[in-house]
């Protein structure tokens, strides 16, 4: 088999949970690169390429909020979830738990099935 | 190599609307030094911008969305219609270069026009392959521009194409090809006849024009006639290339237009007078008759001329007719 085909899927798959596994880092207030090693220090790694475009496309959705600092040497910008973004974080948490349990039933099924 | 950065920023910022340009670039450049340790190698630099990917990527994931001359959905459509475009633009101007460069011809010897006639007749057909190139795709980048952002606007069912029915009569694609494009050039050769040169058609003795034969003041009034019925034609023509098979209601155009433009050429050519009286009394003072004989010849060769072109005309919409209706019975 191509081993493209797996890495595609797999990369497809995860594309899906980047912005669940965003807003949930950004309870408190984050600047890009402290995101990045923050989702790494929990084992989800998203590219640097994607995940500092992606906070800006969800700011201008209006699910972040942010602010600049510029009291150190070299100005951050700094986001957090707006109210907005808390409530869509919460209904995108339902959502995914529901997918989670179809999911599980489906593979079990399909195991349970291989097994007997 | 600090100077690496700052290109790589705007290698980036520069593919961006100037809307989000500035803070992009500022938040970039904050992210970058955030990712490098103190004192960053050269080393550090090139492996932090190489994670961040190939500038025009991350261009693309700042703005979002993809941008497009062409839409991908219309993809296939704008191939289709490049490839019939250039076709009937590339024939036409094969015929009307040949014609032209042929009259034209500058060069002395015979191996020099041919040389010329060639090159021109090649120069010409791919100038219009550029310009059939060029028109459909800018008509097709205008389309993008209509519908960008849009969602497609609702469909329906009974709008779906026509399955191809294995019974029916297929229109032969290269044939009305073929027809469109002689079809095209004989009604503009004859339009732009009628327009530049009808005063130039005449009985000539020793190259001066003794007797013209045709009566502007009769062709005078065809002429925008003859032009409404070309383009009718020319857009029958298209419509039998995009159906691909005899249906009804193409039928039923391809009829009126037909009957149309017979109709048309056979008031033309049966007007009384088309043919001016001094080109009779020419032809008759050569074969020592009077000219009330000549038009008398000529009235007869009109009428065979006029059940000739009917007979045709009918035969040809009975064919259509059959090919339109057998598929239906069956």
């Amino acid at each position: 088999m191509d081993p493209n085909v797996l890495s595609n899927l797999s990369v497809e798959l995860k594309r899906g949970t980047q912005v669940l596994a965003v807003l949930s880092q950004l309870k408190t207030n984050q600047y890009g690169y402290s995101l990045l090693q923050a989702l790494e220090e929990k084992g989800v790694f998203i590219e640097p390429g994607t995940l500092y475009p992606l906070m800006r496309r969800l700011e201008a959705q209006g699910m972040l909020k942010s602010e600049w600092d510029t009291s150190e040497s070299r100005p951050r910008k700094y986001y957090c979830l707006s109210d907005e973004g808390v409530k869509i974080y919460e209904m995108l948490i339902e959502e995914w738990q529901r997918i989670v349990s179809d999911m599980d039933r489906l593979i079990k099924e399909e195991n349970h099935g291989k097994n007997d | 190599m600090e100077k690496m950065i700052e290109r790589y920023i705007y290698a980036v910022t520069k593919r961006l609307p100037e809307a989000m340009k500035e803070e992009v670039k500022e938040e970039l450049n904050g992210n970058i030094y955030d990712m490098l340790p103190e004192n960053p190698t050269d080393e550090d630099i090139d492996k932090v911008l190489h994670e961040l990917g190939h500038p025009r990527e991350l261009a693309r994931n700042y703005r979002g969305h993809d941008r497009y001359v062409v839409s991908p959905l219309f993809y296939d459509e704008y191939i289709q219609v490049l490839k019939i475009v250039a076709i009937i633009f590339m024939a036409i101007s094969l015929v009307f270069g040949t014609f032209d460069a042929i009259i034209n011809v500058e060069a002395p010897t015979f191996i020099g026009g041919f040389a010329e006639v060639f090159a021109k007749v090649i120069s010409n057909a791919l100038g219009s392959f550029v310009n059939a190139f060029a028109w459909t795709t800018f008509i097709f980048w205008m389309i993008e521009l209509a519908i960008r952002n849009k969602k497609l606007p609702e469909w329906k069912v009974k709008d779906l194409p026509e399955l191809p029915n294995p019974k029916t009569t297929k229109i032969s694609r290269v044939e009305t090809l073929i027809g469109l494009v002689l079809g095209t050039a004989f009604s503009a050769v004859f339009i732009i006849f009628l327009i530049r040169y009808i005063d130039l058609i005449g009985i000539y003795e020793n190259n001066v024009m003794v007797a013209q034969i045709f009566n502007p003041a009769v062709t005078d009034q065809f002429i925008i006639y003859f032009i409404i019925s070309a383009v009718i034609g020319f857009v029958v023509s298209l419509m039998k290339l995009q159906f691909g098979e005899w249906r009804i209601s193409l039928a039923i155009l391809y009829t009126a237009q037909e009957l149309m433009s017979t109709i048309l050429f056979l008031i033309f050519i049966r007007m009384d007078n088309l043919i001016l009286n001094e080109a009779f009394v020419k032809v008759g003072s050569y074969v020592d008759q009077t000219s009330a004989q000549i038009s008398a010849h000529f009235d007869k060769g009109v009428t065979g001329l006029t059940v000739f072109i009917i007979i045709v005309v009918v035969i040809d919409l009975i064919s259509t007719w059959v090919k339109t209706l057998r598929q239906k019975k069956a």
